[in-house]
Parts: structure tokens; sequence; C-alpha cells
């Protein structure tokens, strides 16, 4: 090992959680250093949202041989694509294992700015619906926390980076921070009104609440519909780390960044009963270095913080660094998604849209909210939404000439899509250890994952299709084709757990303030301290507590408890 | 230009305004500098494959009030993409179907398909695809007739390239705004 460096605290990855705690860190008044496995990237250079399809060798289809040989699981990803392959890992450099029978799909982005790169920009709240989800039935461990402690949180990141959507009152979402929302469509807004008129309140079709901003705010321009913004965007409007919360932290004057910084484990003290730092791999030179700190903040993602767990055993802790509940690992979950049914919506043929909105639909949660009522156990929402049909209808008609030509200048049909989301039951046989057969690119043993769906996501990816149906018939809908899709878990990359969060150490990783029971200078606050998993996208939940844990951290070294 | 001056008018002002003031052309002409690939050639056609190609694509997607497939260099991008992304059997098959053109033209007008008139050669690609759709019809379609084939990439190529794009489809790359809900009919300077 090299020299030794101090820091208060380390940060390690630069996504969406690391970039919470590096600014909330900073501006606390500690010197941070934030660790990232992978390169630097420069948004001039590197973002290619405005390079025009025809621009691409292969029209955006991508290079199926590269990515079959180097992409073979991050090509799933819908973003993977020509254009945003680079902001996706190598397969080969970074290999992980599954069992033959349970495919799981981890798709992973390692640069500065991590996965917020090429996120999926949806931002929902939880409610005490959810929070209080496991005590209700029994599955997993209640969660520490309810609504009214993270509400405050949710209020202060939404504020900084920006979120534009529609306040509708509804006890299950509650509403946020919001900038002016983005318009429904013309079909969009017909669904949600013959939806209000056969459902009321129950079912509220609204536009998608995404970290979008609609306005100015904070110094980032607002939207300029270009529509593609998983493959970046020039103006930060968006939000990612690299053009918000990073820069922030870095106004500060105590942040520094180091990427090509593979960490390989962490360093614990036995008799200090604190983990001392880091020990971090040069992903260019593999050269070996320490850094060491009075805290560490762990956001590198859900399986990569739980896997440099794993990877830290220790004499006292010889499964894993602060796994004396022995649920490391465990408790692995993901959205299922991909039940759901599309229609045609007739009418409206002389309307049609401007821009290319980057955001969809959002129909919240409406199963089990008022009691159990269903024969499933808690629920699911709909994204989606509905455009006008293209050029590609031109494949399934007959016909070929001047006049095809000119039918496919006008749009088809309104198309109307509802593809659902729905929650993932914890359950500790879903789970993930290290693969001491198979090592990374920097020898760093591979993760092996444990991972299926059980009989209650298969039940709510059925109910989400047939509802899918009933929803369109009342809205009036023609030619509808229901759906549903069997995808692997991990593929909606809101994989979740691993380090749950709970109130007694002997079946939880982390405290009510994402802190190891075991290793109380140790923070966990990405998707890995989960211990439920909602039906919303997540990621707004890892900043909010992610933001609340870095306050509590610093307050307990003011207090010279840490 | 360079492409940090287009960053610099993105990130100052309102939208669009700063974006005003920048052409299109010249817009599209940065992301070219930043991220542009040689153009695709030709590389697996013979000259005679190459150009029944441009006609077929052609006739599928004729220059009207709007550049047709060939300004939209439709033949050059379904050799890349036949000879790059087709495996060997799809490939011969493709270039089978290219090669019987002439074999259906002399048959049905007595000259090879590039010596016929446009009236024969259309008669002459109405033949081949009414075939595949009495396939397609009875279900039988797969693997897809090669006209199925030509026409998807033709579709594919056309409505990708910069003219079917931006001349045909009416696409900008920066709207500026967004709106839900507008006449199909009103005129739009920014495009869709």
């Amino acid at each position: 090992m090299g020299r030794r460096q101090e820091w208060d605290a380390i940060v390690v990855g630069s996504g969406i959680s690391g970039g919470w705690a590096a600014k909330e860190l900073c501006e606390r008044g500690l010197n941070t250093l934030v660790l990232e496995a992978g390169p630097p990237i420069d948004p001039a250079v590197d973002y290619v949202e405005h390079v025009p399809v025809w621009d691409m060798p292969y029209r955006g289809r991508g290079n199926q041989e590269a990515l079959e040989r180097d992409q073979f699981i991050q090509k799933e990803c819908y973003a993977c694509d020509e254009w945003g392959s680079k902001f996706f890992v190598n397969d080969r450099e970074n290999p992980y294992t599954f069992d033959d029978d349970k495919p799981f799909h981890w798709i992973r982005g390692r640069q500065v700015g991590g996965r917020s790169i090429m996120w999926g920009r949806q931002v929902y709240r939880w409610s005490d619906l959810d929070f209080e989800a496991n005590a209700r039935d029994g599955y997993g461990v209640d969660w520490p926390i309810r609504y009214a402690e993270i509400a405050p949180w949710y209020d202060h990141v939404e504020r900084f980076i920006g979120i534009s959507g529609q306040a509708e009152g509804l006890p299950q979402l509650p509403d946020g921070q919001f900038l002016a929302p983005m318009d429904l469509n013309c079909a969009e807004t017909h669904v949600r009104e013959r939806l209000l008129e056969a459902y009321g309140r129950d079912r509220v079709l609204t536009i998608g609440r995404c970290a979008v901003i609609t306005e100015n705010h904070g110094g980032r321009q607002a939207c300029h519909y270009c529509g593609p913004c998983e493959r970046g965007c020039i103006t930060h409007s968006y939000f990612n780390s690299i053009g918000v919360t990073l820069p922030a932290a870095n106004a500060t004057g105590r942040l520094t960044l180091r990427p090509n910084s593979v960490v390989h484990s962490l360093v614990y003290d036995e008799e200090r009963d604190r983990a001392t730092g880091v020990r971090v791999i040069d992903a260019a030179t593999m050269a070996t270095q320490e850094f060491s700190a009075r805290i560490i903040f762990l956001c590198a993602s859900a399986l990569e913080s739980t896997r440099l767990l794993l990877n830290s055993a220790t004499p006292r802790f010889s499964t894993g660094l602060g796994n004396s509940s022995g649920e490391l690992g465990r408790n692995l979950m993901d959205h299922c998604m991909g039940g759901g049914a599309r229609g045609t919506i007739p009418g409206m043929e002389d309307q049609t849209t401007f821009g290319r909105r980057p955001n969809g639909i959002y129909l919240a949660r409406f199963g089990n909210v008022k009691g159990q009522d269903e024969d499933y156990l808690r629920g699911f929402a709909y994204q989606g939404g509905a455009g006008r049909s293209g050029w590609g209808r031109g494949n399934d008609v007959p016909g070929f000439g001047a006049d095809f030509k000119h039918e496919l200048r006008t749009p088809g049909p309104w198309r109307f899509n509802f593809f659902g989301f729905g929650e993932c039951l914890p359950v500790p046989t879903n789970y993930v250890e290290l693969d001491n057969e198979v090592v990374d690119k920097w020898g760093i043993p591979a993760l092996k994952v444990h991972c299926q769906w059980g009989a209650n996501e298969r039940a709510l990816l059925q109910a989400m299709s047939d509802q899918a149906v009933t929803m369109l018939e009342a809205a009036g809908a023609t030619d509808i084709s229901p759906y549903v899709y069997d995808l692997p878990p991990g593929l909606t990359i809101h994989e979740m757990g691993t380090a749950r969060m709970g109130r007694d150490p002997g079946t939880s990783v982390l405290n009510a303030h994402n802190q190891c029971h075991d290793v109380p200078n140790v923070f966990v606050t990405d998707g890995a301290c989960m211990t439920s998993s909602a039906c919303q996208n997540p990621s707004i939940t890892y900043m909010a507590l992610t933001a609340r844990a870095a306050a509590h951290a610093v307050e307990l070294l003011d207090r010279k408890e840490l | 230009m360079e492409r940090r001056e287009l960053l610099r008018a993105l990130g100052l002002g309102a939208a669009t305004s700063a974006l005003a003031g920048l052409g299109p052309t010249r817009l599209l002409a940065l992301g070219r500098e930043a991220h542009g690939h040689a153009a695709s050639t030709g590389r697996l056609f013979t000259t005679h494959q190459a150009e029944l190609a441009g006609v077929v694509a052609e006739l599928i997607i004729p220059t009207t009030d709007t550049p047709g497939a060939r300004e939209a260099g439709v033949a050059e991008f379904m050799d890349f993409m036949v000879e790059r992304t087709f495996d060997p059997e799809e490939r011969a098959r493709f270039l089978a179907g290219l090669d019987e053109m002439d074999g259906r033209s002399l048959r049905l007008t007595g000259l090879p398909f590039l010596e016929a008139n446009e009236p024969q050669q259309t008669a002459v690609l109405s033949g081949i695809a009414a075939e595949a759709e009495s396939l397609r019809q009875a279900g039988e379609d797969d693997p897809p007739h090669f006209f199925h084939v030509v026409r998807e990439l033709t579709l594919f190529g056309y409505y990708t390239s910069e003219v079917g794009m931006t001349e045909e489809l009416g696409w900008r790359m920066i709207p500026g705004s967004y709106d839900g809900c507008v006449d199909l009919a009103q005129p739009r300077p920014g495009g869709f």
C-alpha cells in the first residue's frame, strides 16, 4: 500500500447518492474525498444528445457485434444504445454470476456521475402506505422511519434539484416542491378525464413528476425538449450529479474528487471499533493506496456498496463488515415491471404534439390503498403515455410509392400505453454473496446474485395487465392489446435492499439514520439501505435519505460521538 | 463555429432566444464536427446491385414535393446495413432478391430492370409486393420476403436520414418548447 492521506469524510461513488453526500458533507464543513471507480466525463465532449441519428453509423441500432461481445448484459437497457453505450460498463471487465434458472440483469455505469447520467428522472415521494407496509403484512422488518421524518428532506432535495409536476393531493403519492408541470397531450388529457368520470379521485392520471426543469432554476436552463436526456444534457436541464450536486460540493472548496479509484475494501480497526479508511486500486495502473477518514459514506449503488462490505470481512466480522445480523446481502428487491396494455384512442386526428417531452404519465397505486382489498399484497403504479404512431407503421401495411410516402407523412392514430411497475416483497431468499471463483478486472471478487420473482410479483404483473385493459376500455380505446412481459429482476434498474435499515441490530444492518449498527462511522445511503421497495421510482428517496444521514453524521461528529 | 459556441449559446439566457441565432444547419454541423463518422460507403453490393437497390428504394420512397430515397442516400446505407448487420443467410437471400430483379423484369417487360421505364419498373415491383403481401396474409412471411426486407431498410434509411427527418417530417434538433396539443395543419417554424 502507498502513502496514507487523511480526510474528514470519504464518499464512495459519485452518482445520485454520492453527489448528495458530497454536497451535504462539504456544505456542513467536512473535507470530503469522493472516490469514483470510473473515469471523468466532459459534458462538452461526451454528451451526445444533439448528435442526430443520421450521424450514427447504424442510425441508432448500434453495433450489435460489439454489444454482444462487451455489453451482453448492459445492452438490455434501452439507454445502452448507439449513443449511450459508453456510459455503461464493459461486462467482460465487470463480471457477476447468477444461477442458470434465475437470470438477473445488473445494469451499471462507472464514470463520474454514475448512473445519474442516464437515469430515468422520474421522482415520486413515498407515503406512510409504503413506510408501514412491512409492519402491516409481516414481510421484511419495519422501517425505522415514517413519512414525517423524511418529508422535510424530500422538500430540501426537490427545491435544490428542481422537479416538475402537478400537485394532485393524493395521500398515497404526496405532492412535492414542484416547478410548472409539463403538458399532458391531447389523448392523455382525454384518458385522464374519462378515468376521473369512471373512478373519481381513486385513479388520477397525472403528468410524470420528473427531475427535468421546466423553468430556469438554480443557474440551470429550462428544458429545450430535444428528447433524449439519457445521452446527457449540455444545459443541465435534468438532474445529474455532474451538473448539480458535485458543482455545489466543489464550490465549498472542500471537495476532492478522485476518478479511476476502484475501492477494494474498508479498513477496520478492531481496537477503536471504527472503520478508518478504504483501500483503493487505481483503475488504470492497478497501484493500491489507502485513504483515511473519520466517517465513510457508501454510495456506490445498492449491490456495489454491499459487495464492498462483503469484501471487507475482518476476524470479528467474518462474513462481511457490519454483518453481525447476518442480513448483509439479503432481501434484494427490484420493481417488477412490464404488465400493461396498449390501445388506440379514437379521434383527435387533427391534433398532434410539438416538441419531444422527456416524460410520460403517472397513475398512482390504487390497489390495497384503503385496506387489503386485493388477492395480491401491496400494489403497482403505471407509467406510459400517448403518442401518434409514425412512419414505422409503413412496415405493417401493403404498398410503396408516392401515395404511400404521403400517407406516412401524416402521423397515425393516437396510441396509449399503460406500463406497470410493481412493488417487490423483501424476502431473505433473494440475496447476493461473493463468488469466490470469479474476480473482476481489478481482482475484486464478483457478486453471485440469487434472485427471482415470487408469486406476489407475478400476480401484480397480471393485475397490471388486467387493470390496464379495464381502464383503456373505460377511456373508449379500441384495438386493445394486453401484455405481460417476462423480464428478469434487475432490468428495472431499481435494485434495492441487501443492507436494510431497521430498528433492531439483530435483524438489520443500518439504523434509522443509515448508520451501520455495528460500525457507527460507516453510513450506507444508496439503494442498499431500503427496507422495502414500494412501487415508486426510488432515486428521490435515496437522495433524501442521503441528505438526512449526512446532517446526522455531522451532528454526531460535532458532539464527538463518532 | 465551435461546439463550445453552441454550449455558450445554450447556457445563457432563455433557450429560445439563445438558439434563435443558430441556424439548424450550423447546429447540426457542430454535432458532426464533434461526433461525426465517415459516411458509410458501398462495400458489399456490385455496381449493378447498387444501381438496382437505388432504383427500388426510389420507387418505394420517390421524390415528390420533398426529396426521395435517392437523395437520402438510402442505397449506400442499405449496402452498409446488409454487409454489417445481416447474418450470412439473410445477406445471401437479400442479394439473391436484388439479382432476381432483372429476371422478373425480363419476363414482364422484355427488358432488364434498369433499362425498363418507370411505369414498367413500378409494375415489376408491384408484382413482387403482391407476392410478399399474399405470403404475409397466409402467415408464411418467415423468413421475410425480399420486398419486406428491402422496404424496411428503405423506410428506416430514409426516415433516419437528414432529408427524411428534416424536410419530409419537419424534425428539428431543438424545438425549444413543448405543447401537448397543437393543430396538425398549423405551420410550425420550429418543426416537431
